[in-house]
C-alpha cells in the first residue's frame, strides 16, 4: 500500500518524460524505418554482410541503424529522469518531507527505480519491440533481420539506465570536493563505454550489469547515510 | 455569561495571573454571580488559544482563594460570598486602600515605626485585645 | 508509556569547524508543549533535524519515544508529526493528491473529517496546486497534513516563520486542539515570544548552540526581573548580588537585571551597597528574553546626546 503510494507519485513525475520519449522515438523511428525500407539497395552495395564496425556491436542488417537513435534517447532519458527524481528534491528541499515517513527509506529508492524502469520499458522497450516486429515480418524487408540486433537495442536501453543511476548518484552526493561528487557520472560514462566496446551481446550485458550493480550499491549507501 | 476575558501576551503579567484577575474582577463586579458556572478549562483554553494548564492554574488559584469551588465531573462554580472562607476579592480591594493610606503617610514624612504606632493606636479603638 | 518523549544527551554538532550545537541536554516530558526559543541561527533547526535523524550528531545522541533518532523505526516515524522548515511540499501536486499520498501512510489513523474541516477553515480547495499557494497557505496545508494522522508527538520547526498573525494564531489553535487529547506532546521552535508564552508549558532558550535555560514558562517569567537602585552619592563599582546578569547606570541610578534572585537577596544588596531606595520591575517576556540573551555591551548602538 505504502509502496504503491510512493510508486504512483514517482510514476506521475516520470509520466511527461515517458510520453515525450515515446512520441519522439515513434516519430523519429518511423522516419528511420521508412528510410530503411526505401534504401535497402544501399545496404547491399555497401556490403553490409561484412563485419564492419559502424558502431561497436558485431551486428548485421539494416535494423542496426536504430542503434544510435536508441542510445541517444536512452541516455537523455536516463539523465532527465535522475534529475527529476534525485536532483530536484534537493533544489526544492522536499527530502525532509519525503524521508519522514512510516517506511524504511530503502523503499523510497525502490519506488524511484521501479518508476524509471517502467518508463524505459514502455517508452523505449515497447516501441523498439514494435519496430523490430514490424521489420521482422517475413517479406517486409528483402534483407535479413537478426534477433541479435533486437537484443542490442535492449543493451542500448540498459545504458540509459546506467546513465540514470550515475546521474542519480551524483545528484545525491554531498561530497565537498566537486570531483568526488561527479564520480557517479564518471563511473556511468566509463561503464557505458565498456559496454559499447564489447563484441558480444553477453559481454555487453555482463558489463552493463556490473556497472549498474556498482552504481546501485553506491547509491543506496550514499542515500541512506547522508544528511538532509 | 456576561463576562469576557482578554489576554495580552505582551504584558508584564503572566497569562494565568491575567485570567485570575479578570475572573475575580468579574466576580467583584457581579458579572459572575454566586452559583454561576465557569467555562470548562478545555473550552476556555481553546477560545483564548492558551495552554489548558494555564487556565487550570488560574482556576486552582481562584479555588485556593475561596472564590470558586470545583466539583469533579460537574465543573467549577462561583461560591456564594457568605460562604467564602477568605474573602480574597475584598481583601484585595482593602489592600489597595491600605496602600493608598501608607503612601500618604510616607509623603507626610512618617517613618516605619511612626506609622506602625499610629496604626496600632487606631486599631485598638476597634479591636479589643484579649 | 514513557514519561520522557524527546531526549537529547550531550548532543553536539559541528559543521566543519563551526559549532552549531554544544552538548545539548534537554528532555521533553509527555503531555507538554515545549517551546524551543532562540534567535535565528541559534541552533534550533539543527537540534530538530538531529532529533529526526536527518542530521548526524558529531557526538552525543537524541531519541524520540524511546527510539534513537539515528535509527527511527517506521512505526515510530508514524507516530511523529513533523512540520518541516519552510513547509516544503511537492510543488506540482494538487492538495487532494497530496492528501491521498499522505493518507496511504496512515491507513488506520487518518482523520479525514479533521483534514476537510481544516481545509475548509483555511479556505483551501483540493484542486489547488501547491506551487500556486502562498507561503502561508502552504503552511496551512502542511499543518493539516501533519495533524490529520493524529500524531502522538508533533515536532514543528519554526512553523510560523515569516507568516502573518492570522496564520500564527491558527497554528496555535491547532496546537491547543492537539494537546487537549490525552498523552500528546508538542515541541515547537519559534522566535515569536508572545506565541510561546500563550501555549508553552516549558521552554528552552538556546543561543549560539548552547542551552541557556530549560525550565517551565512560569519559572522563566518569575525569575528574570530588573531592579532599580537609587544612590545619593557615587554608584559603587562592584555590586555583589547573586544572579546578576547585566548592570547599567546613569548618574545616581543603577539598573540591574537579575535571574533567580530572591527578594531577600535584593534587600541584602540594597543594604550592602547603601542604596537610598530601590524598586523591583517585572518584565514582559520579550524584554526578559532580550535581557537573558544579550551580551554585555559598554555602549549602546544608538545614543541620544543629552
Amino acid at each position: 500500500m505504502k509502496f504503491f503510494a510512493l510508486l504512483k507519485y514517482e510514476l506521475r513525475i516520470c509520466l511527461p518524460w515517458l510520453l515525450l520519449c515515446t512520441l519522439a522515438f515513434t516519430v523519429i523511428g518511423s522516419i528511420l524505418m521508412k528510410g530503411i525500407l526505401l534504401n535497402q539497395s544501399n545496404y547491399i552495395n555497401q556490403g553490409y554482410y561484412e563485419n564492419y564496425s559502424y558502431y561497436f556491436f558485431a551486428s548485421y542488417g539494416p535494423i542496426r541503424e536504430f542503434g544510435p537513435l536508441i542510445l541517444m534517447i536512452s541516455l537523455a532519458l536516463g539523465v532527465i529522469l535522475a534529475v527529476a527524481q534525485f536532483f530536484l528534491p534537493g533544489v526544492f528541499k522536499t527530502w525532509p518531507f519525503t524521508l519522514h515517513r512510516s517506511i524504511r527509506p530503502q523503499m523510497i529508492l525502490w519506488s524511484k527505480f521501479t518508476a524509471a524502469t517502467v518508463t524505459f520499458v514502455v517508452s523505449l522497450g515497447l516501441i523498439w519491440t514494435l519496430f523490430y516486429a514490424y521489420a521482422a515480418v517475413p517479406g517486409r524487408l528483402y534483407l535479413p533481420v537478426f534477433f541479435t540486433t533486437y537484443l542490442e537495442g535492449w543493451i542500448y536501453i540498459l545504458t540509459g539506465l546506467i546513465a540514470y543511476w550515475g546521474t542519480a548518484l551524483s545528484s545525491v552526493s554531498t561530497a565537498y570536493i566537486y570531483t568526488t561528487r561527479m564520480l557517479g557520472l564518471a563511473v556511468a560514462t566509463g561503464a557505458i563505454f565498456l559496454v559499447l566496446l564489447q563484441t558480444s551481446i553477453t559481454g555487453a550485458a555482463l558489463w552493463a550489469a556490473a556497472g549498474a550493480g556498482v552504481l546501485i550499491i553506491q547509491l543506496f549507501d550514499t542515500f541512506l547515510s547522508r544528511e538532509y | 455569561m456576561a463576562f469576557w476575558i482578554q489576554i495580552s501576551p505582551g504584558s508584564k503579567q503572566p497569562i494565568y495571573t491575567q485570567v485570575y484577575e479578570q475572573i475575580s474582577q468579574a466576580i467583584i463586579k457581579g458579572d459572575l454571580a454566586a452559583g454561576d458556572k465557569l467555562p470548562p478549562v478545555r473550552k476556555l483554553a481553546a477560545e483564548l488559544v492558551v495552554n489548558p494548564n494555564t487556565i487550570a492554574r488560574a482556576y486552582t488559584q481562584l479555588e485556593q482563594n475561596g472564590l470558586v469551588s470545583t466539583r469533579t465531573g460537574a465543573g467549577t462554580y462561583v461560591i456564594d460570598p457568605k460562604l467564602r472562607q477568605k474573602d480574597a476579592v475584598h481583601i484585595s480591594a482593602l489592600c489597595e486602600r491600605l496602600d493608598s493610606i501608607i503612601s500618604q503617610a510616607k509623603l507626610l514624612g512618617l517613618d516605619y515605626g511612626e506609622l506602625t504606632e499610629l496604626l496600632n493606636d487606631r486599631m485598638k479603638r476597634f479591636y479589643h485585645e484579649t | 508509556m514513557q514519561d520522557i518523549i524527546i531526549e537529547t544527551q550531550q548532543l553536539t554538532k559541528y559543521y566543519g569547524k563551526t559549532l552549531a550545537l554544544d552538548h545539548l541536554n534537554l528532555r521533553v516530558p509527555r503531555g507538554c508543549i515545549y517551546g524551543f526559543l532562540g534567535r535565528n541561527g541559534s541552533g534550533k533547526t539543527t537540534a530538530i533535524k538531529l532529533m529526526l535523524g536527518l542530521l548526524k550528531p558529531t557526538t552525543g545522541s537524541a531519541s524520540v519515544l524511546g527510539c534513537d533518532a539515528q535509527v527511527l523505526t517506521p512505526k515510530t516515524r508514524g507516530q511523529i508529526g513533523y512540520v518541516t522548515e519552510g513547509h516544503r511540499l511537492y510543488r506540482w501536486m494538487r492538495i487532494g493528491a497530496l492528501e491521498t499520498f499522505q493518507k496511504a501512510f496512515f491507513p488506520d489513523r487518518w482523520d479525514s473529517q479533521l483534514f476537510d474541516e481544516m481545509l475548509d477553515y483555511f479556505d483551501l480547495g483540493k484542486k489547488q496546486k501547491i506551487k500556486s499557494l502562498s507561503n502561508g497557505q502552504r503552511a496551512q496545508v502542511s499543518l493539516a497534513l501533519t495533524m490529520a494522522p493524529d500524531p502522538d508527538v508533533m515536532i514543528m520547526d519554526d512553523p510560523t516563520l515569516g507568516l502573518d498573525v492570522v496564520i500564527r494564531r491558527q497554528f496555535l489553535e491547532g496546537m491547543i486542539h492537539l494537546i487537549q487529547k490525552k498523552g500528546k506532546t508538542i515541541l515547537f521552535s519559534s522566535h515569536i515570544l508572545s506565541d510561546v508564552e500563550r501555549v508553552a508549558d516549558r521552554i528552552a532558550v538556546i543561543e549560539k548552540g548552547v542551552l541557556r535555560a530549560d525550565c517551565t514558562l512560569e519559572e522563566f517569567r518569575r525569575n528574570i526581573r530588573k531592579v532599580h537602585f537609587v544612590f545619593d552619592g557615587q554608584i559603587p563599582d562592584v555590586i555583589d548580588i547573586p544572579g546578576l546578569l547585566h548592570k547599567r547606570h546613569n548618574q545616581h541610578h543603577l539598573e540591574l537585571t537579575l535571574v533567580g534572585t530572591t527578594d531577600e537577596q535584593i534587600k541584602n544588596a540594597v543594604e550592602a551597597t547603601g542604596a537610598k531606595d530601590y524598586a523591583v520591575v517585572d518584565l514582559n517576556i520579550e524584554d526578559q528574553f532580550i535581557e537573558f540573551t544579550a551580551r554585555e555591551k559598554t555602549k549602546p548602538l544608538f545614543q541620544w546626546e543629552a
